[in-house]
């Protein structure tokens, strides 16, 4: 599992500490959330999956007493079953109440990144710090893991395969769990994203522009808890102009051809038959 | 002109450092627009639940200073990505609206130190801006009156990023000369101005100290506006995005990975005698919004008058043709195949627009009027 952490310290600004992430697919969603606020986002596709977990607060501060954050970027391009259970425990613990949070994560980083390394890391940071910042962000997993409630494994769930639902709504956060680990289990590609700014008539219309499926959890009451998404309009060609008078023009050929054969070309009749 | 076609937007280009205040000043902007220009029916509000929610929460933050009396400009959350506001200005005539779009960006992506491996988001910030019709430059008022005299005053250009400032005004100048014949307008705004001016609950008018410190520090940036685009003009509009509160002090912490040392003021919150919780109380902002409404209109204004200019035109011309003398066989054919009558139509058709077009034209010269009878406040000066 490839892991990227991205905080800042007291005077250094935002900046991930080991090597940078190939893209910032993240943004794809950058107008429909306050990346500044807890945010989930996981993506499963051809390749593998990616899951970006933004603003977990730390206890550290910068320079303006402003509460540092810390945003994970996990990915991976095989299925192996102990990170995929550091990814369910750490989706598990954001999605445990109404509203979104990373929970006892905080703390867990907090723990494994204080402030003094975290510093250092900052000031060095670039691909040689891959290996520590990996192995920090996994024993704080591990240990969240560790923590966590067995998943009762009897829920509701939603089939339907895009919808946006109420974060309130406990059936609509364990489907969306549930989505997700089909997603790392690559039972089901597409986006399982937590949003904070869109409702679901905006994720329908990022939904309507894009062909990958997609659940989300947003910030809005929706009677019943959740709604489907329809899929994205596959619109049918018309044949274009060229493409009839090609027919019509290969149609007139063989007819003609058919006609010069049967009127020209007359079948030989043996003489006796006369 | 880069005033929009159908389905698209003006754009503000904010140009400052991680910390500056774009954010505040994008969401004080939008708040003085739902009350602003009540005699004139000119509105500006947010264009999608994005904007709304994003403003709201920013909003939210700043009610929590105003109960708990705690008041710490940092205690916003910064920008981690970008993200683009979208307004609409109404003109307040004839149901004519124009979108608006403001992006926000983490401000450290300006500082090329900082934006190790954010290069492409940073060129797409810098085209945004580079592509809008104002340029908005937003400075902070306590780092530049407080560190007067200091010794540590020099790591000002570094921590302003003056002269990156200068290379983006340098790329906006360039594109508002190539559209020489549209007006162009840039704003320098002090923010965090409370303890400077004394006619929003300050005690002491320190306004023409800071004007001076925003000539001294952000001249270069000015300068190279002024070479590049001459016709600019460039306007400054201190901005109180709180009101009660006060700067205290203010230090500098080195930074541990040696450079430069970083600014950090303190503030207090003005007690109100009745010991109720003191109100946000903004000023200067209307300056903002009055210069960015008479741009815009203005704009807008232009491009109906050449649109109205060309339909009166083309009807003159189908005008003609429909009574064009072309010799007796050619007027009788034209007549009888129903050119004449087409060229009528259509002179009519034009005509009707035209009309449309030049009442909008007057209808916006009036609200432009409006506008500039409204004035700009005793904060404002053109630089």
């Amino acid at each position: 599992m490839r892991t990227h952490v991205l905080t800042r310290g007291v005077g250094a600004d935002y900046r991930f500490l080991g090597s940078v992430p190939a893209t910032r697919w993240w943004q794809e969603f950058r107008q429909l959330t306050s990346f500044e606020r807890p945010t989930l986002l996981v993506h499963r596709h051809a390749e593998g999956w990616e899951l970006y977990a933004s603003a977990v607060p730390t206890e550290r501060k910068d320079r303006m007493e402003t509460v540092i954050r810390m945003s994970l970027v996990l990915s991976a391009s095989e299925f192996v079953e102990e990170d995929a259970d550091l990814v369910l425990a750490l989706v598990g613990e954001w999605l445990a109440g109404a509203e979104p949070s990373p929970g006892r994560l905080g703390t867990l980083l907090d723990e494994r990144f204080p402030a003094e390394d975290t510093e250092e890391l900052l000031a060095g940071s670039g691909p040689d710090n891959d290996e520590e910042v990996a192995g920090r962000v996994r024993a704080a997993l591990a240990q969240l893991r560790d923590e966590s409630p067995a998943d009762d494994g009897e829920a509701e769930t939603i089939l339907a395969e895009s919808w946006a639902g109420a974060v309130t709504d406990a059936v609509v956060r364990s489907s969306f769990v549930r989505r997700v680990r089909s997603m790392l289990n690559a039972d089901a590609c597409g986006w399982a994203v937590q949003l904070t700014l869109a409702g679901a008539e905006d994720v329908g219309a990022h939904h309507a522009q894009q062909d990958e499926p997609l659940v989300a959890l947003v910030n809005e009451r929706i009677p019943g808890g959740w709604i489907e998404l329809a899929p994205k309009a596959v619109r049918r060609r018309r044949p274009g102009t060229v493409v009839i008078w090609t027919i019509a023009v290969a149609t007139a050929i063989v007819i003609g051809l058919i006609t010069w054969v049967v009127h020209v070309w007359q079948p030989v009749v043996p003489a006796g038959s006369r | 002109m880069t005033a929009p076609a159908e389905g698209t937007s003006l754009r503000i280009g904010i140009i400052g450092p991680t910390r500056i205040g774009k954010t505040t000043l994008v969401n004080t902007l939008l708040r003085a627009g739902e009350t602003a220009f009540e005699q004139t029916d000119v509105r500006m509000r947010w264009a999608d639940h994005m904007t709304e929610r994003k403003i709201l929460e920013q909003r939210a933050e700043l009610e929590g200073w105003r109960l708990s009396k705690q008041f710490n400009p940092g205690a916003l959350r910064g920008t981690d990505d970008a993200f683009v506001f979208r307004f609409v200005l109404e003109t307040g005539f004839g149901g004519l609206s124009m979108r608006l779009d403001a992006m926000d960006y983490p401000g450290g992506l300006v500082n090329p130190a900082h934006r190790l491996g954010r290069e492409a988001e940073w060129e797409e910030c810098r085209a945004f801006i580079a592509n809008s019709t104002v340029l908005v430059v937003p400075a902070d008022a306590a780092m530049l009156m407080e560190t007067a005299g200091d010794e540590n005053r020099h790591h000002l250009p570094a921590i302003l990023t003056t002269p990156e400032i200068e290379d983006v005004a340098r790329d906006w100048a360039r594109n508002r000369h190539q559209h020489r014949h549209e007006p162009a307008l840039a704003i320098v705004c002090p923010v965090r101005t409370e303890s400077y001016f004394a006619d929003n609950g300050g005690r002491r008018d320190r306004s023409d100290e800071l004007l001076e410190h925003v000539r001294e520090v952000y001249r270069d940036v000015l300068k190279v506006i002024r070479a590049e685009a001459p016709a600019t003009r460039i306007h400054y509009c201190p901005v109180d995005t709180v009101g009660p509160v006060e700067f205290l002090s203010a230090r500098w912490l080195p930074d541990v990975a040696g450079g430069h040392p970083h600014f950090s003021a303190k503030y207090r919150v003005r007690r109100r005698p009745d010991g109720h919780p003191p109100e946000i109380s903004t000023a200067g902002i209307d300056d903002v919004l009055v210069l960015l409404a008479r741009h815009l209109i203005d704009l807008r204004h232009r491009e109906l008058d050449v649109t109205a200019r060309h339909h009166r035109t083309s009807a003159n011309d189908w005008a003609a043709q429909a009574v064009q003398d072309l010799g007796a066989m050619r007027n009788v054919w034209n007549t009888v195949s129903g050119k004449r009558r087409k060229a009528r139509r259509m002179a009519e058709a034009k005509r009707l627009e035209a009309v449309s077009a030049e009442e909008q034209v007057s209808g916006l010269a009036g609200q432009l009027l409006r506008l500039a009878e409204l004035g700009l406040g005793p904060r404002h000066r053109e630089l």
